[in-house]
């Protein structure tokens, strides 16, 4: 963090800039001068605590700071504006790609504010949605590679992705949006196959396959129990489900249909299984990770409920339809 | 972007390398089950749209019509996926705009032209190509100059008359396409006297080198669920 020494030029009144100039001037000529009776400084002093790094593809931002007089409170402002009343944290929200610089000062409870703020600088970058709308995209994950928290090769790695899912077939992602970094290089920010569930992370371009392009969406509601397939936004399947029972809950968010099982012969998951990115939260240590599938079942009586281990469970003659409906690579929305 | 178009690189499933055996007679029995499937039937038996002699094509013709099928989906799929991934600007937005309809159009003549013996569009990964500026313009040179290259490689060998007018009319096109591309990156767009004619095994080594034919994925499995139940 970077603290401006220019004079400050914020919307205080002319009596207080007055003071601060006047304080100011105190702390450069002889700084224990501006000490009040109890022996601490009349100006509390502001820090940033944390701030986002200087390139961010994130278009929200949060800033926490703190102040060396715990019941100072503190004044932020953004890229030159007007200062106003704050509490830490801030978060900003939708921010366009740009240059951004927040300032934050404390206000102690003399009525006197920071002299110099503290300050934040970071870029938005632009990318580019890979899954928008009606539309989403997946890709292959070639060969193992990692998923980061932003798309910088020294980024923090968040989730490990294999070219194979659990089920011997190509691993997928659905791809979200595209970052060109300033030496070219291409980065994916995927929908992650791990827990936490909605998780997402940046990982090469080179590591992804082509694109596969889907029109359809599932969305699943639990309170109704009750599964829509959309394709281009309209309603094209909807039926009653089973969920996860309440110590074994479905988890909710934003994941994608990964693999596609037909012809196995265990008649508990009816037909036609579907493999999802989602997994259960609780059931951990479960055969091949505790992925949530969707799937048929051999006691249809027990539907619409809270009966299964956390998996969307149909109607053998819903599921059949819906595998004729729904390719691999639906994103699927569980609220 | 030299790191992009490597000749040494493999052709991952081999569809085009196939492609390239049943021009030069070599047909090998893995043709039909890779990449570029044919759509169905038998060669020989199809119309060739707007020609009277369709009936005298060669099995010879129609592997060259084939060879250049897979090369026009190639070229169609690399247009159509960089004006849907949103890097090209300014020119080089609009030399894609106007391209890519041709390509769709060189297609779908194909297509009409070998009927049921049409090659089917295969799975591609441009790896990145199509998704910035520069990439995408070092990408369009090679397969423009591939595509004059390897229809005037094959026109001698073309036996119907119709079949050879159709040919040359795309060939032509193909080097307006060249020239244009060449001229938006800064290079001679018509850098010779004579242009000279790639052979079926140029031609290949030049595809093979995009890396862009990609391997079968698999997402469906036969297998137990072990999902959560
Ligand atoms: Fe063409
Ligand atoms: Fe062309």
């Amino acid at each position: 963090m970077v603290r401006r020494s220019s004079p400050d030029s914020g919307a205080t009144s002319k009596q207080q800039g007055g003071l601060i100039v006047l304080a100011a001037l105190l702390l450069l000529v002889a700084p224990q001068a501006a000490a009040g009776d109890a022996g601490r400084p009349l100006l509390a002093d502001t820090a940033i605590t944390a701030a986002p790094p200087a390139l961010v593809t994130n278009r929200r931002a949060r800033l926490a700071f703190t102040a060396s007089h715990s019941d100072a409170r503190f004044e932020c402002r953004i890229n030159e504006g007007v200062f106003t009343a704050c509490r830490s944290p801030v978060v900003y929200r939708k921010l366009e790609p740009g240059p951004y610089r927040f300032e934050v000062r404390a206000v102690s409870l003399s009525g006197l504010a920071d002299v110099i703020p503290a300050q934040a600088s970071w870029r938005v970058e632009r990318t580019f949605k890979l899954s928008a709308g009606s539309v989403s995209r997946w890709a292959p994950v070639l060969g193992r590679v990692v998923a980061r928290a932003h798309p910088l090769a020294s980024s923090p790695v968040l989730a490990r992705l294999r070219p194979q899912t659990p089920e011997g077939t190509t691993n997928l992602v659905l791809a979200l949006e595209r970052f060109e970094d300033p030496s070219g290089r291409l980065w994916i920010r995927v929908q992650l196959p791990v827990l936490p569930n909605n998780s997402t992370g940046w990982v090469p371009r080179s590591a992804l396959g082509g694109y596969t392009a889907v029109g359809t969406r599932l969305v699943v509601h639990r309170r109704a129990l009750r599964a829509t397939l959309y394709r281009h936004g309209r309603q094209v399947w909807r039926a009653r489900i089973g969920i996860g029972e309440r110590r074994w809950p479905t988890p909710a968010g934003e994941f994608y249909v990964r693999v596609k099982l037909l012809g196995f012969s265990d008649p508990f998951y009816g037909p036609v299984a579907f493999g999802t990115s989602a997994r259960s939260d609780v059931l951990t240590d479960w055969p091949g990770g505790g992925f949530v599938g969707i799937h048929g079942t051999d006691a249809p009586w027990l539907l619409p409920g809270r009966v299964s281990h956390g998996c969307i469970r149909l109607r053998n003659e819903d599921i059949l339809r819906l595998e004729r409906l729904m390719p691999v690579g639906t994103p699927l929305t569980i609220l | 972007m030299t790191d992009v178009l490597t000749l040494e690189a493999v052709d991952t499933d081999g569809a085009i390398q196939e492609a390239a055996d049943r021009v030069s007679g070599d047909s090998r029995a893995g043709f039909f089950r890779k990449g570029f499937l044919v759509a169905g039937g038998t060669l020989g038996a199809s119309a060739l749209v707007g020609a009277a002699d369709a009936r005298a094509q060669t099995s010879t013709d129609v592997a060259i019509l084939q060879f250049a099928h897979a090369l026009e989906h190639l070229e169609a799929e690399f247009y159509a996926e960089a004006l849907r991934m949103g890097a090209l600007r300014g020119d080089v937005l609009a030399f894609a705009r106007v391209v890519a309809a041709h390509e769709r159009t060189h297609v779908k003549f194909l297509s009409g032209a070998l009927g049921s013996s049409a090659i089917k569009k295969p799975r591609f990964n441009f790896r990145g190509t199509t998704e910035s500026q520069s990439r995408f313009v070092a990408t369009a040179i090679v397969l423009e100059d591939t595509g004059v290259k390897a229809y005037k490689g094959q026109a001698p060998r073309i036996q119907t008359d119709s079949i050879l007018a159709a040919a040359l009319s795309v060939h032509s096109v193909e080097a307006r396409h060249a020239a244009w591309i060449r001229h938006i990156a800064g290079k001679p767009p018509a850098p010779t006297a004579f242009d000279p004619a790639a052979s079926l095994k140029q031609v290949l080594a030049a595809v093979k080198g995009t890396r862009f034919l990609a391997g079968p994925i698999r997402t469906v499995s036969g297998g137990a669920p072990l999902f959560t139940g």
